[in-house]
């Protein structure tokens, strides 16, 4: 057990606070586990330290950090042992999701997909010459909605450059500089196991993105940051606390960035892009939206109207979820990115702009 | 348009997050088991047509989110439903005794005239069992409402329960329809007069007509 410890806290733990009672936590899941799949947990991390996931094949638009190294090590050698070195029946996309391989055409599909996270070096470099000219890092820096950086965001962002464009076209970067309180003290603040929010927390983890290698056990490497990262907002945010759509979304940030950078997009999501009380726990933002995408769909689309009134559909059944989640469990993954980074950066930008200048 | 059913039903499944709601769904509608699901965000339905009785009918049936957050959400579904689940974790006590929570929500929000089923789920768990079913009937005797363990696992009862409570609806409605229509008559304005407490009468009464 201890050697499970050792191995398991070492690399999902980036040195924030509650460690021990982290560890204690993990220590606690694993007693509860099939000795057996521990012990090919084990002897998956032993075998190699750090792994990394071929170009395009499973876990590679992962941010690095996220891989699952136990798995990697057992995908490297899939004949060890004897008996099929535990590998199971499916296999892993490129951000972790299980594809089964039954699913003929969602592998066909996935190959057209595929080409998303093959970059182009012209595209990159462009992008790239583009944050240095309007100095993406920069905190303070104002967002400048260019005709050129219209074009720029509809054709695509490289998938590896996500990270810093979203960080910087939706304000995050502002919010950082601007706030306080770094994200570190807030994890300190907020790590109390005895609230009631944890306790949601906890029992939702590990079934928000359950058929994702990074989501799907206790010990899996997305688990402690999104933790983390859900605390943290009900902590700074009370009046809403934890809401299930926004773990959804966490998640699919911490997929492809680091978890403070994952934690300052929600940040500015809740309290800058999405409308007030879209969360809080009247949900009165996100009803109000549900009429109002109704009376659109009558004025502009008669023929979906049609087909709701003929068949008797209820339209929030189906769109609800679109919008506590930010469409992150609607679309294929690697359209939610693609779908990211008009959300954030461009649709919401006018919106920001505008309350930008009512402050002013 | 032409309809390939004969009947609509809205059916409701409600009950603390984590009884097991929409595995009973899953397993009714795609007949399949999976032991990790995404919670339920707000809420989501499947459907399904089954035969009864020579009628073809279609259920639509939604899946509620147990989280606290989402009751508002929910509850403004009741009254549209014609038919409510009520759903418990047979290893889980607490989940039990907020059944009697949830009746008092079903009464002030939906139709007087609701259908209502209660379902004590995971009756596979023996072992971890912390509700017996002798309680189970009891509260359902109390309450005068149809109970019946399942195991949406092992497939135990989920289908009988769902056709248990479609044939319920469909009995009341077809007794209904003969007390306001001895004639037959096709007018949806006799259907309001015999339901007013329905808020849209027209929309499934008059279908069901029109048949």
């Amino acid at each position: 057990m201890d050697l499970a410890k050792s191995l398991f806290s070492s690399r999902d733990h980036v040195g924030y606070v509650g460690r021990e009672d982290h560890e204690r936590k993990i220590s606690a899941a694993l007693a509860d586990d099939d000795p057996e799949d521990m012990i090919d947990a084990i002897r998956g991390l032993n075998i190699a330290d750090e792994l990394l996931p071929a170009p395009g094949g499973p876990f590679s638009a992962l941010t690095p950090s996220m891989v699952p190294q136990d798995i990697m090590a057992k995908l490297a050698q899939p004949e060890s042992e004897g008996h099929g070195g535990g590998l199971p029946d499916y296999r892993f996309d490129e951000f972790g999701f299980c594809v089964e391989e039954e699913d003929g055409p969602e592998q066909s599909s996935n190959k057209l997909l595929a080409d998303a996270f093959v970059e182009d070096d012209q595209h990159r470099l462009q992008w790239e010459f583009y944050s240095k000219e309007i100095n993406f890092s920069d905190g303070e820096g104002k967002l400048e909605k260019t005709d050129k950086l219209q074009k720029m965001v509809k054709d695509g962002v490289p998938h590896s450059l996500r990270p810093q464009v979203w960080m910087h076209l939706c304000g995050a970067n502002k919010k950082r500089a601007s706030t306080e309180i770094t994200y570190h003290e807030i994890v300190r603040a907020s790590s109390d196991d005895g609230l009631v929010t944890s306790k949601q927390i906890e029992k939702d983890l590990v079934q928000i993105l359950p058929n994702n290698v990074c989501f799907s056990h206790p010990t899996s490497t997305g688990v402690p940051r999104l933790r983390r990262i859900l605390r943290a907002l009900a902590w700074l945010y009370p009046d809403i606390g934890y809401c299930q759509g926004t773990g959804m979304i966490a998640a699919s940030l911490l997929l492809l960035m680091e978890e403070e950078d994952a934690f300052w997009i929600m940040c500015t999501t809740v309290e800058d892009l999405l409308p007030a009380s879209y969360y809080s726990s009247t949900l009165i933002g996100i009803q109000a939206d549900q009429k109002v995408l109704r009376s659109l769909i009558s004025t502009y689309l008669p023929g979906i109207d049609q087909v709701l009134n003929a068949h008797d559909i209820e339209l929030s059944l189906i769109t609800m979820h679109w919008f506590l989640t930010l469409y992150a469990n609607v679309v294929h993954e690697n359209f939610t990115k693609d779908l990211g980074s008009l959300l954030l950066g461009w649709f919401f930008g006018p919106i920001q702009d505008h309350l930008g200048h009512v402050e002013n | 348009m032409a309809k390939t059913y004969d009947y609509l039903f809205k059916l409701l499944l409600i009950g603390d997050s984590g009884v097991g709601k929409t595995s009973i769904l899953f397993r009714f509608s795609e007949d399949a088991f999976n032991i990790s699901f995404i919670s339920t965000i707000g809420i989501d339905f499947k459907i399904r047509t089954i035969d009864l009785d020579g009628k073809k009918v279609k259920l639509q049936i939604w899946d509620t989110a147990g989280q606290e957050r989402f009751r508002t959400i929910t509850t403004a579904y009741y009254r549209g439903s014609m038919g409510i689940m009520l759903v418990y974790d047979v290893t889980n006590e607490k989940s039990f005794e907020n059944i009697k929570n949830w009746i008092r929500n079903i009464e002030e929000n939906a139709s007087a005239d609701v259908e209502k089923m209660i379902l004590g789920n995971k009756c596979d768990l023996e072992a971890k069992r912390q509700v017996s079913k002798e309680r189970g009937e009891q509260l359902a005797v109390e309450y005068q409402i149809k109970f019946i363990e399942t195991s949406a696992k092992d497939s135990l009862n989920v289908e009988s329960a769902f056709y248990t409570l479609a044939r319920d609806i469909k009995a009341k409605m077809e007794k209904k329809q003969e007390a306001s229509n001895p004639a037959g008559a096709r007018s949806g304005a006799h259907q309001i007069r015999a339901n007013e407490q329905q808020r849209k009468p027209t929309s499934w009464l008059s279908r069901c007509s029109l048949l």
